[in-house]
């Protein structure tokens, strides 16, 4: 490079940086009621921040539209973590100390949840977790922890209870299982429960393989449980790993019934990513904590599909869900003064929303003293004609019947 | 898992191997004709996939035309790139330019999530779920047509290479590209040519991918990896190794299996592993005199960085909001961590890329060991990092035992973390993939939790100030000169005297024992760890980046490095968060490191020379007349002969370079060894010498058998060597580089009596303090004489010392001899001015074809009928005696 070059590109470096620390970023005004929601922008798993932020929006939109909190309008600010816990753990300064914020929604992965609600107990600000399934964090006593999301054990409890569901009268202890799951927490957390459960009921496991999701060819791991004859694969998942497995079953003339977990088998842009007769031919159902097609979901799916054109993601479900029965705990909060960490925590706890007046599949939102939402339960959609999703259990908001083992 | 479940995994395996061997190959091309490891190499791929994607698409067309249509783009892509970010860092050293690499790898990957979004993206085509059926194997036929294309573009590579003028000529460039240069080839057009055809490359391979692939912004840095394994394994710059290599990756990616550390790969020698661990034990490295540590300490710039650090931290702790006491507390971490890495990466150059395995055993003793028995987490840090040295040692033993290449010791590394990262995944007792949680926070002191960040800061603190006053303390000690020494020239230093294995060992392991503390002190501070946050492979990426970026092997660089680096990432982070540009972080990351490396290429030490700084000042003491040791370095009991060589045979492969040589050497004479190219003079000396280890025969040196030792171990039985191709030592003066190889052989004060001695006898003291790097050709022939004397050898073996000297420096080197004889070293040279080696030699001995031909006195054998036939060529010998021959440089 020249030294006229290098002269050029020194100025433009230093101008940069000086111009950009000159313009300053416009902080927001104090008006609006800001609560920071900490997700996975970019990074590894950055699906999921990015669904995340839409959901969010909307229900900003949906409170604001409704009177905000107690006549605010609310500000939700999306705070990029990276998926990274050291990220979550300075966020989590940041936005409790410097920015003074009281309450931090978390729509994170378990691991950045695990690093934020120890240090919300830390630093005495709640924490209201809409993703992480981790039922670890709950065990640990924390009081400044809130979980709105299932657990695992919710999961695996409503993959064991629809399966007996959809078998009525059919004696699940002749059926195979095999068991498939890509080894992140989610993946080999869910795969435990799993196990569990159809070994206090006595089932028989024929296969259990784990692969790393960033593997895009599972045609040999396929050909595995293939061999192992399964008539019913449970499959813990993230969406590419999803798109690799089905396409090999395809290749293997390989069609059990399979039943996912996590959120592969249940995106909605699945069909865009896979044959839909291949869908349709092994019976996709998947656990999740959010369909589109719930009746109490409707505003949800209308409006997201006036805005993006497509139906709103469990991620995105799940963080607009939450933040939406955010409202009533707000303005108790606000309504005794100040909102304050110990204020909204305290109407946090008293908490008692009915569930069919949120987009939540759950019976109530309503926390125990471990900050579990005893309310929380899973559904399964399934797939129908391999293009649409319809919720199949629990039967109390299912849409459609579910197709029967084969 | 039946045979044919076995049979479909190594198929499958083979299958994405072909593709993966395309990729590899072009990355193995651009590193072999310009020394660039590419870091951004799946990027590009990345890059062309999401191309492939937007064409398919867009205009309806299956990938594989997609991918034709990208060939030219990406040639672009490839040529734009070239000019504006490789060319200028070319000369800068391959981790700058590998950091620079990382810097586009960062801007692309946010590209593509800012342009693309993180949404899975494929393609469909007609093929799409296509098999065919080859007995009880299933093969997809996207695969299997990717495999085919990946063959046969390999192949036409292949051929191009071999079979084309231009093929030739790039062919020339990867073996030396000065001499082809000297031969009329156009490196600048040649070096375009490369790049912008191995990016181009990549199109087909992505047009092959996205046939049955599902795309993501994070596939880059995984196809980045996988191509660097891929190479490594293969053989560096070997392309038939790199496509070999290819398939195995691909047969293990389906297998299913962890990540395996691996040496020299397909084309290894593992042999040789055997034979050179069978070596004697380690020479112990003397203490460090207590005079080394010396008031220069003081004077030290790494005592006012400290100083300037604790001021900083008083200022933060008393009046910073704890956020910002939080981020110092990260900072001082990363400055703890690059300095850490930069022991083993910077100081002695051989780059690790595994040090998060290290911080990732930190962390999960002190977080495992106190959940599990109660043990506080102080007590967990330094099992920890114990644990870590054991493990440094332990990875470190082959490639340093075997001398492999400094990149695979990276690549053994890399893969040796990721083995860590899939292996505690799986154990259920460290919490498998769910993580570890550390006990409760706002504890005691003992439980290492603190609710107020500054007291975390101020432990951060301590741990840095005892971490860089520890590693100072090496440097101006004994370490500082042999991690000089090896990093510039590990050959010459081994020549010297320095036990290379052994520094590279405990090198690694202070780095390993030290990276581990700051992984403890990170799970505790962040609380919580899981396998990926404590062994992935950004830390290591991190700490890279600030140690580079500051000046790798500089005592201040990796501060420097994350004091400019760490802050302004996190403040742009933030910034760009609130800005509501989350996602453009890493874009406007990456594209800042990129300017940073492309305005200070040798680091911001380097670039803040004009203040003041330096790299780090050797300590050296005062050279002067101080008396010289009353014993040498050597044992001085000599029998006659000093030397017996008895039937010593080496072969390579089918080619015997040595064959059953017999000769002796009498105490106190001047024997020469001379021959025609190729007669293997140059192996009988490397043989002498420890670097090559004799086929059969024995070699006795004062009575010692000393076939097979290390050059180190030669060296301190009292056989010095020169090199036929002058060993320098660039970043050194002459001053220090004789003085290293005293030290390696005497005690401190011996050792600059040694040193001012041999420099005075040598004729180099008026220029002692002149760099390496700056000597004319006959100065540094006489400073390869001066290193091998400092280690005060018995016998000395000089190759070549006369070769490009003129009339009058010849006559000099001569009387240097005469002197060195004089001296009571005994001298064995070899040497193809004829009439030098006639003229200073008592005894010759001649080589032809590995075998000794002729031993006897000048005379005779200027009259031997075979010398003559075979090496003097002339019937008048007198006739040759006054034509020097030409420099010889191939034996």
């Amino acid at each position: 490079m020249t030294a006229d070059g290098m002269k050029l590109l020194k100025t433009i470096f230093l101008s940069g940086v000086i111009g950009f620390a000159a313009t300053g970023i416009a902080s927001a005004a104090d008006d609006p009621v800001r609560i920071p929601v900490i997700t996975a922008l970019t990074g590894p798993v950055a699906v999921l921040g990015q669904d995340a932020q839409k959901g969010t929006e909307l229900a900003q939109e949906a409170i604001n539209k409704a009177g905000g909190i107690g006549g605010r309008p609310v500000s939700f600010q999306i705070v990029d973590t990276q998926g990274r816990p050291d990220v979550v753990r300075r966020e989590m300064e940041r936005l409790t100390r410097l920015e003074k914020m009281p309450l931090v929604v978390g729509c994170e992965i378990s691991a950045g949840t695990a690093s934020a609600a120890q240090f919300a107990e830390s630093a005495q600000v709640p924490l209201v977790n809409l993703l992480s399934v981790s039922a670890d964090i709950l065990e640990r006593g924390y009081k400044w922890y809130f979980a709105e999301q299932i657990t695992g054990d919710d999961e695996a409890a409503a993959a064991l209870g629809y399966l007996s569901a959809v078998a009525p009268g059919q004696d699940l202890s002749g059926k195979s299982f095999a068991l498939l799951y890509e080894d992140s927490p989610r993946g080999a957390g869910t795969a435990t429960r799993i196990r569990k459960l159809l070994g206090e009921k006595g089932l028989k496991v024929v296969s259990e393989n784990s692969y790393n999701r960033a593997d895009r060819n599972l045609l040999a791991l396929m050909r595995k449980v293939q061999d192992s004859k399964p008539d019913i694969l449970i499959w813990a998942n993230y969406a590419e790993d999803a798109v690799a497995g089905l396409k090999a079953m395809k290749q293997l003339d390989f069609y059990p019934y399979v039943l996912g977990i996590g959120a592969g088998l249940g995106d909605p842009r699945l069909p865009e990513l896979v044959d839909p007769d291949l869908i349709q031919k092994v019976h996709v159902s998947n656990v999740d904590y959010f369909s589109p097609d719930i009746a109490r979901a409707k505003a949800l799916r209308e409006a997201f599909q006036a805005r993006y054109k497509l139906d709103p993601s469990s991620y995105a479900g799940a963080c607009y869900a939450g933040l939406l029965t955010l409202k009533e705990p707000l303005e108790k909060a606000a309504a005794g003064g100040a909102l304050t960490p110990t204020a909204i925590r305290d109407a946090l706890r008293a908490v008692n929303i009915p569930g069919d007046t949120t987009s939540w599949p759950a019976k109530s939102i309503h926390f125990d003293v471990t900050g579990r939402n005893i309310g929380a339960q899973a559904l399964v959609s399934q797939w129908v004609g391999g293009r649409s999703k319809s919720t199949v259990y629990p039967p109390e908001i299912a849409v459609a019947k579910p197709a029967p083992l084969p | 898992m039946s045979a044919s479940s076995i049979a479909q995994a190594l198929v499958s395996g083979l299958m994405l191997g072909g593709i993966y061997s395309l990729v590899a190959m072009s990355l193995a091309l651009v590193f072999g004709v310009m020394r660039v490891l590419n870091f951004a190499h799946g990027d590009l791929l990345m890059c062309a996939m999401y191309g492939v994607v937007v064409l398919c698409k867009a205009l309806s067309i299956s990938p594989y035309a997609a991918a034709v249509i990208m060939l030219p783009v990406m040639a672009l892509v490839g040529y734009a790139l070239f000019v504006g970010l490789i060319r200028p860092v070319l000369g800068s050293g391959p981790l700058m330019q590998a950091q620079l690499t990382i810097g586009l790898s960062f801007a692309i990957q946010s590209g593509a999530l800012l342009l693309f979004g993180a949404d899975l993206l494929n393609v469909h085509t007609s093929i799409e779920g296509e098999v065919v059926r080859l007995g009880g194997v299933v093969l997809g036929v996207p695969e299997l047509l990717g495999f085919c294309v990946g063959i046969a573009l390999s192949a036409i590579v292949t051929w191009f290479l071999v079979k084309t003028e231009t093929g030739c000529r790039i062919r020339a460039i990867a073996q030396d590209p000065v001499m082809a240069t000297l031969c009329g080839i156009h490196l600048p057009r040649m070096q375009i040519l490369v790049f912008a055809g191995c990016i181009a490359l990549l199109a087909i391979p992505a047009g092959c991918l996205m046939a049955f692939y599902q795309l993501t912004p994070s596939v880059g840095i995984q196809f980045s990896l996988l191509s660097l394994m891929v190479v490594v394994l293969g053989g560096l710059g070997d392309l038939r190794g790199a496509f070999l290599g290819g398939g195995a990756f691909g047969a293990r990616r389906v297998a299913d299996d962890a990540p395996r550390q691996r040496g020299r790969g397909a084309r290894g020698r593992l042999s040789c592993l055997w034979d050179s661990a069978a070596g004697s034990p380690a020479r112990p490295l003397r203490t460090r005199s207590g005079r080394m540590i010396s008031k220069r300490i003081l004077a030290n710039q790494t005592i006012w960085a400290l100083a300037a650090l604790w001021l900083a931290i008083g200022i933060i702790g008393r009046y910073a909001n704890s956020y910002w006491v939080t981020v110092a507390v990260t900072l001082v971490m990363w400055i703890y961590l690059a300095s850490a890495w930069n022991v083993i990466g910077g100081f002695l150059g051989q780059v690790s890329f595994g040090n998060a395995a290290f911080f990732g055993i930190g962390a999960y003793s002190a977080i495992y060991l106190a959940s599990a028995f109660g043990l506080s987490p102080w007590i967990g840090m330094f099992v920890g990092a114990g644990l870590s040295a054991m493990t440094a040692l332990a990875v470190g033993y082959l490639p340093f035992r075997m001398g492999l290449s400094p990149l695979v010791f990276a690549l053994l590394t890399l893969a040796f973390s990721y083995m860590l990262l899939y292996g505690v995944s799986g154990v259920e007792a460290l919490g498998g993939t769910n993580g570890l949680f550390a006990s409760a926070s706002g504890q005691s002191f003992w439980d290492f939790r603190f609710s107020d960040p500054v007291t975390l800061l101020v432990v951060g603190g301590v741990f840095t100030t005892v971490e860089l006053a520890l590693i100072q303390m090496l440097y101006a000690g004994r370490y500082g000169f042999y991690w000089r020494a090896i990093h510039d020239n590990e050959a010459a230093a081994a020549a010297m005297g320095i036990d290379v294995f052994r520094v590279k060992q405990l090198t690694f392991a202070l780095s390993g024992f030290l990276t581990s503390f700051a992984g403890s002190f990170f799970a505790q501070n962040v609380g919580f760890i899981d396998p990926p946050s404590a062994f992935g492979i950004e830390i290591t990426i991190f700490i890279l980046l600030f140690a580079v970026v500051g000046g790798a092997g500089t005592m201040l660089g990796p501060l420097f490095g994350t004091m400019l680096l760490m802050p302004a990432g996190e403040w742009l982070r933030v910034k760009l968060a609130e800005a509501g540009s989350a996602s453009a972080n890493h874009l406007v990351y990456g594209v800042a490191l990129m300017a940073a490396i492309l305005l200070w290429p040798g680091g911001l030490v380097k670039a803040l020379s004009r203040f003041g700084l330096s790299r780090g000042r050797l300590s050296m003491p005062t050279l002067g007349d101080g008396a010289l040791p009353t014993a040498p370095a050597s044992e001085r009991i000599c029998n006659d002969p000093l030397l017996e060589v008895r039937e010593v045979s080496k072969r390579f492969g089918g080619l015997a370079a040595l064959r059953n040589v017999t000769f002796e050497v009498p105490k106190g004479a001047i024997v020469g060894l001379i021959g025609p190219n190729g007669a293997g003079k140059t192996t009988l000396f490397s043989c002498l010498a420890g670097s090559q280890i004799p086929t059969s025969g024995t070699i006795c040196f004062n009575g010692r058998r000393i076939e097979g030792m290390r050059p180190d171990r030669v060296c301190a039985c009292g056989i010095g060597r020169t090199f036929q191709i002058t060993q320098a030592f660039p970043s050194m003066t002459m001053s220090e580089v004789v003085f290293t190889a005293a030290l390696a052989n005497a005690g401190s004060a011996d050792a600059a009596a040694i040193a001012s001695q041999v420099l005075k006898d040598t004729g180099l003291w008026p220029r002692r303090d002149a760099v390496c790097a700056s000597l004319t050709l006959a100065e540094q022939r006489r400073l390869g004489i001066a290193r091998a004397l400092a280690a005060r050898p018995t016998l000395i073996l000089l190759d070549e010392i006369m070769a490009g000297l003129t009339p009058r420096e010849i006559d000099e080197a001569i009387l240097l001899i005469r002197n060195i004889r004089d001296s009571g070293v005994t001298v064995l040279l070899i040497e193809h001015h004829i009439r030098a080696v006639m003229a200073v030699s008592d005894r010759i001995i001649v080589l032809d074809a590995g075998e000794l031909i002729a031993d006897g006195t000048p005379d005779q054998i200027k009259r031997n009928e075979r010398v003559l036939e075979a090496y003097l060529g002339a019937p008048e010998p007198e006739e040759q005696l006054r034509k020097p021959k030409l420099q010889d440089h191939s034996t």
